[in-house]
């Protein structure tokens, strides 16, 4: 039981792309937090100021809300823009489409022969992923703020906790996303592609247009890039809460349902 | 007892029939020739019996089950075109790997023992991509072996191997065969290579099953005519035709004799003694494996 989702752990420990996607992720957080904590910082706003870049009246706002921040405010100025959902698909796409562009798949379906059970497993494999990513995402954007000396209003844990788990149900329900594209595709450029539209809101943008036409009601709020950016949030409303949960479960099963539909279509 | 028996097995993709009514039957113990045409459906049966495609009609057995059954499927070792190998890591990586698949009891060592077993170094680290193709096949036939499987399905595991490689590859699969009993099925393109290890065969064309016989029996049926040199040729063909009856038989224009058929070579020598003919050369003439093949698939088509 179980033993696909032990070998992928192993497997995942064991790759570079692992690896490299911890890193970029790491470097994008550092950078973003190393920007807000020189915005907020008046005394490098007048040193920028002096050495001749224009910094405006709303830029010294801008700083003070940042001075303002408590820890948790400060995470999700990283991560609401989509840029974990990004990371999450990449990396669940990546990882899975190894097995068919390495062919190790057919070992994997000579041995296991259940297709139910590989999209199953690999579901599970994609939520431990993005549950890895995200957990450490987190930690290392609480973290950065006070390693450069800047100290935000301290959340509790309980709150962070909170926080990283709505975070990583919809990065889960996107890297059910990521698994579908590999699937439907047996290759890594669908989900890639599918990961920067939608990670960045582009799908979403773009499924206003035909509710605009028709006179219909947007259903952009209900994309997981609009539920990151505008209902994960630090401390949130119990709507937004069910908000979270019922987006990414839909949309989990949606992608799961699929996956399972054209990984039983297809021989391997 | 069958290890492998298939009943108008069949697979449709789209509007072609890739296999059409399979009847294949292979016997434990057998190295099983499996040869055909591009295109004539060998790869897609070796699927079919591992389970990586499902049948459109008929049913295949292993081991006297189904092929969805769990244990039965564990007692074969698959090799599908090219080994399924994550490029990244160690050969010793990927054989982990499936063998924590697989739930395998103290995989290290089993692992370790399949390294050994098909001359790859249980210590090397490179990783997959830097292998070179022989090592990469060998590395295949070490992941269908992990987990003592009783039958192995090897598609074309020596395309692409040098010379040394093949002789490689053919010695491991004798050896298995004799050693451990292992019973194999083995689809090539490389006809001379499969005469030198099949004990079966089976020939598919178009997805059906042309013939399936012994080696013995392809040995008979390779066997064109008995040649026979003497000093007194035209003396000789006629005692030959007169004592042993024979009727498919040439005088060639050089003097050599052709005897057609079924033949007692030893009779001929005798016949020809007793008479005080001597005989210069006498021996059978046989095509090949290749021959026979193309023969039976009625032309030169490549194979």
């Amino acid at each position: 039981m179980f033993n696909l989702l032990r070998m992928d752990l192993r497997r995942l420990l064991r790759s570079r792309s692992f690896y490299i996607t911890l890193s970029v992720m790491a470097v994008m957080i550092v950078l973003v937090d190393l920007m807000a904590v020189s915005m907020s910082d008046p005394e490098f706003l007048d040193a920028m100021e002096a050495g001749g870049a224009e910094i405006s009246e709303y830029d010294r706002q801008e700083g003070e809300l940042i001075r303002s921040f408590s820890q948790l405010q400060l995470v999700n100025e990283c991560f609401s823009n989509g840029f974990l959902l990004l990371v999450t698909g990449i990396a669940v796409t990546v990882f899975v489409s190894q097995d068919f562009t390495s062919g190790f798949v057919k070992n994997i379906g000579a041995i296991q022969p259940s297709r139910k059970r590989y999209v199953l497993e690999k579901s599970l494999v994609a939520g431990l992923y993005s549950g890895i990513v995200t957990v450490l995402a987190v930690a290392l954007a609480v973290a950065s703020p006070l390693l450069m000396g800047f100290a935000p209003r301290p959340d509790t844990l309980l709150d962070i906790l909170q926080y990283t788990c709505f975070l990583w149900l919809p990065n889960w329900a996107f890297g059910l996303m990521a698994l579908f594209m590999v699937l439907l595709s047996r290759s890594n450029t669908l989900g890639i592609l599918m990961s920067l539209a939608s990670g960045l809101g582009l799908t979403a943008a773009v499924s206003q247009v035909l509710p605009y036409l028709l006179h219909l009601p947007y259903p952009s709020p209900y994309f997981l890039s609009s539920v990151v950016r505008e209902q994960c949030l630090p401390q949130p409303y119990p709507q937004q809460m069910q908000m979270v949960l019922f987006c990414s479960a839909g949309w989990g099963l949606v992608y799961l349902a699929a996956s399972l539909v054209v990984m039983e279509k297809r021989d391997i | 007892m069958a290890v492998i028996q298939t009943f108008g097995l069949s697979k449709r993709y789209k509007d072609k029939w890739a296999v059409d009514h399979l009847d294949l039957q292979v016997e434990q113990g057998d190295i099983y020739g499996f040869i055909g045409q591009n295109g004539a459906g060998k790869s897609t049966t070796l699927k079919l019996l591992c389970g990586l495609a499902r049948p459109t009609r008929g049913e295949a057995l292993l081991f006297g089950k189904p092929v969805r059954d769990l244990v039965s499927r564990r007692r074969v070792g698959v090799l599908i075109e090219q080994p399924g190998l994550y490029p990244d890591l160690s050969g010793r990586e990927n054989l982990k790997l499936y063998a924590i698949l697989s739930g395998l009891d103290s995989p290290d060592k089993q692992v370790d023992e399949v390294l050994e077993t098909v001359g790859l170094v249980p210590g090397e680290k490179k990783p997959v991509k830097h292998y070179s193709m022989g090592m990469r096949q060998r590395l295949g036939v070490g992941l269908a072996l992990l987990g003592g499987p009783d039958l192995l399905l090897l598609d074309e595991p020596i395309n692409g191997l040098d010379p040394e490689g093949i002789r490689e590859m053919r010695e491991l699969l004798l050896r298995l065969n004799r050693e451990q009993g292992l019973t194999i099925l083995v689809s090539s393109h490389i006809l001379g290579e499969l005469s030198k290890i099949a004990t079966q065969y089976g020939i598919i064309q178009a997805g059906r099953m042309v013939e399936q016989l012994s080696a013995e029996e392809l040995a008979q049926k390779c066997t064109d005519y008995l040649h026979v040199r003497t000093d007194q040729p035209r003396k000789a063909a006629a005692l030959l035709e007169r004592e042993l009856h024979l009727t498919r038989w040439e005088m060639r224009p050089e003097g050599e004799i052709r005897v057609y058929g079924a033949v007692d070579t030893k009779a001929v020598g005798q016949v020809l003694t007793q008479a005080g003919i001597s005989v210069e050369e006498m021996g059978l003439h046989r095509q090949d494996l290749e021959g026979y093949f193309l023969a039976r698939m009625g032309g030169e088509n490549h194979v």
